[in-house]
């Protein structure tokens, strides 16, 4: 091969180099993955369509599909209100790459309802969060309309 | 046996070459207008160097001459005022039509008035053998020579025995030099040197420096320059063999050049003593010069590889680098006579096919969101160099952006029980900006009317740098990589070197995502390449 295409390729490679300086660093993946579950989670109405109860090895299922069911609210401002009347703020944070909704909200008689979600999977149709208490894990299968 | 052997061709070889150009050398027409100059300082320096040498100008210590030497020296000094003697009337008389007038006429003159100049010396002997009055006889006849002999060369001659010598190498290096007299000096004092140097040997090394001048940009004025050279006749007995060398060295105008020169010969001069040797050396350096220093320059060359004798070295640093901006523009100019710059511009399709494989997120994708099995529209502009290769191969090294836009599909699903449907845990990026570097080999088919029309296989590696940022689905993920290869094979149809068409398909080597997803990018490129000159 002739040095002027070594040449060639030399300059050209510098130049990509030259232009990744450019390229502007992406956004940390935890901030992104906020971002994006802000995106997904908020301006929608979840409809709550089947409740796992897990208990050790046990699973049981509950369908609320064609039902009148629970729905919870995410606003853009993050304000949640959900069907039983529990209002107030909602924050999305990641943690050691979990995803966790925590909500800080008030009964109608004026009592705080403080949880955590955790989000398992998120999507722009399909939202699955759960929660621990007492070694049980309730498991939550909401979908947006 | 072999190196023996060769090493004997190869003196056998030199020694006939020496032979021939030894006889063929001589009578080498001397043209100088600014000789007038040269010749009195000459003058003046051996009329000094005969009785008292402080007032020459020259590095040589005369001091510890012996009387041998000085006997020698009192013989050139003779032939020497002859020869500025003759220079000096000849100057103003020589016209035009005599100065190339060589003939054999006046060379067998000459050959008479060399033989009555012999000046026979015998180190052993009393230098009273040397014979004044048969000089000053001849620098009168010399005086008086007739304008076609002017360009013949006189040789001061030394007869020279040896006495239990076995050989005899006699060396005669012609150099020519340019106006500047103090070349001329110094060489006359190196002679006087050399031989005061051999004298408590057995051996002799006679040297018989002579000054040629000559100056091309002057040709108008006549040679009026009869130059005595000194000649070394040498008688030898018991001799085996005799190597005569003649090497000739001309140097340009520069002044640095000739003074370097002038140094050299008199240290190699000084080294040339031979105690109890049995080989007598005789050079004879003159030095041509010409004042085009175009031509001059490679005969520099010839004189640094030829001997040993003068070495030349800031001289020769010039020329590397002079040589090295030749070359170097000339594989410039090279390269830019095979090479093409041109526009190229086109479309590309293209469709991703993406397996998710074992890769978890905390999102999900509903396929029947995202799945888009088709060849999506981006477009690509940028720069190509078409070149050869070692004058037989064909290149081209591309250099564009373009912007991928591809449809996606997905080999593999994931499930969210009880919720039915088909998801995906990465969603494809399915439009970016990169930057593409190609390099491709092209190769010619032999199809159709080659001078109207030239069909080309092009095909090599291909670079994409990914330039826009990622969606925040992907950067979430983080999923993609910034760099990726491909491979390319297609083809090209110039036509008549107007424009360039080509098609090509790319395939990603690898995948253009991380594991353990694996993303194959293929697309497909058509466009239009034209030459950048015909833009202008």
């Amino acid at each position: 091969m002739s040095n002027s295409f070594y040449k060639n390729l030399s300059i050209l490679l510098i130049l990509i180099v030259f232009l990744f300086g450019f390229n502007s660093c992406s956004k940390d993946k935890n901030e992104a993955q906020t971002s994006l579950s802000y995106r997904m989670l908020s301006d929608k109405t979840w409809f709550l369509d089947y409740v796992e109860i897990i208990n050790g090895t046990s699973v049981k299922t509950r369908s609320y599909l064609g039902q009148t069911t629970y729905f919870i609210n995410f606003l853009k401002d993050n304000t949640t209100l959900d069907s039983d009347g529990i209002s107030g703020t909602y924050s999305i944070d990641v943690v050691d790459g979990k995803i966790l909704i925590k909500v800080n909200a008030k009964t109608f008689g004026g009592n705080a309802v403080i949880y955590d979600y955790e989000v398992n999977s998120l999507g722009a149709k399909v939202l699955v969060m759960s929660i621990y208490s007492n070694g049980i894990l309730n498991k939550y299968y909401y979908s947006s309309k | 046996m072999n190196k023996i052997k060769c090493i004997f061709w190869l003196i056998g070889l030199t020694m006939t070459s020496s032979i021939l150009s030894a006889q063929v050398k001589d009578s080498i027409p001397v043209k100088s207008n600014l000789f007038s100059k040269i010749k009195l300082a000459k003058v003046n320096l051996f009329k000094k160097g005969s009785k008292d040498e402080k007032g020459s100008k020259a590095v040589v210590d005369t001091k510890n001459v012996k009387k041998p030497v000085a006997r020698e020296e009192k013989t050139f000094e003779i032939v020497r005022q002859k020869d500025t003697a003759t220079k000096k009337n000849s100057l103003s008389k020589i016209s035009l039509p005599k100065k190339n007038t060589v003939s054999e006429d006046s060379a067998m003159r000459w050959e008479k008035e060399i033989n009555s100049l012999i000046v026979k010396y015998t180190p052993e002997k009393d230098s009273s053998s040397i014979i004044p009055k048969e000089n000053a006889a001849n620098e009168k006849s010399l005086s008086n020579l007739s304008l076609p002999s002017k360009n013949t060369v006189k040789r001061d001659s030394a007869v020279v025995k040896v006495k239990d010598s076995s050989s005899l190498i006699a060396k005669d290096t012609t150099k020519k030099s340019s106006w500047l007299s103090r070349l001329s000096l110094t060489k006359k004092n190196s002679v006087k040197k050399d031989s005061a140097k051999a004298k408590d040997t057995s051996s002799l090394i006679a040297k018989a420096p002579a000054t040629k001048e000559s100056d091309l940009s002057k040709l108008s004025s006549t040679n009026k320059n009869k130059v005595n050279r000194d000649s070394v006749r040498v008688k030898v007995k018991d001799t085996a063999a005799l190597i005569a060398k003649d090497t000739t060295k001309k140097s340009s105008w520069l002044s640095r050049l000739i003074l370097n020169k002038k140094n050299t010969v008199k240290k190699d001069s000084k080294n040339e003593k031979v105690k109890d040797s049995s080989k007598v050396i005789a050079k004879d350096t003159s030095f041509k010069e010409s004042s085009l220093s175009t031509v001059s320059l490679p005969k520099k060359n010839s004189v640094k590889h030829d001997t040993a004798i003068v070495s030349i070295d800031p001289v020769s640093k010039s020329k590397d680098s002079l040589s090295f901006h030749k070359s170097t523009h000339q594989k410039f100019l090279q390269y830019m006579a095979t090479t093409t710059v041109s526009l190229m511009s086109g479309a590309s399709f293209s469709k991703q096919t993406v397996d998710a494989g074992s890769f978890k997120s905390n999102f999900n994708y509903f396929y029947s969101d995202i799945i888009e099995d088709v060849y999506k529209t981006g477009y690509l502009g940028g720069v190509r160099v078409d070149g050869l290769i070692k004058k037989k191969h064909e290149y081209s090294v591309s250099f564009s952006v373009s912007k991928i836009a591809s449809g996606t599909n997905y080999s593999s699903s994931s499930t969210l029980s009880p919720v039915i449907g088909s998801f995906s845990t990465f969603k494809a990026e399915d439009r970016f900006w990169v930057m593409n570097v190609a390099g491709h080999y092209k190769k010619l088919l032999p199809l159709g009317n080659l001078k109207k029309y030239k069909f080309y296989v092009v095909g090599g590696p291909n670079m994409d740098a990914r330039l826009s940022k990622a969606s925040l689905d992907n950067q979430a993920t983080d999923a993609y990589r910034k760099i990726f290869l491909k491979a390319d094979l297609g083809l090209e149809f110039s036509n008549r070197s107007l424009y360039t068409l080509f098609f090509n398909y790319q395939q990603n080597v690898g995948s253009i995502t991380k594991t353990p997803i694996k993303t194959n990018l293929n697309s497909f490129q058509l466009g239009i390449i034209i030459k950048a000159k015909k833009l202008l």
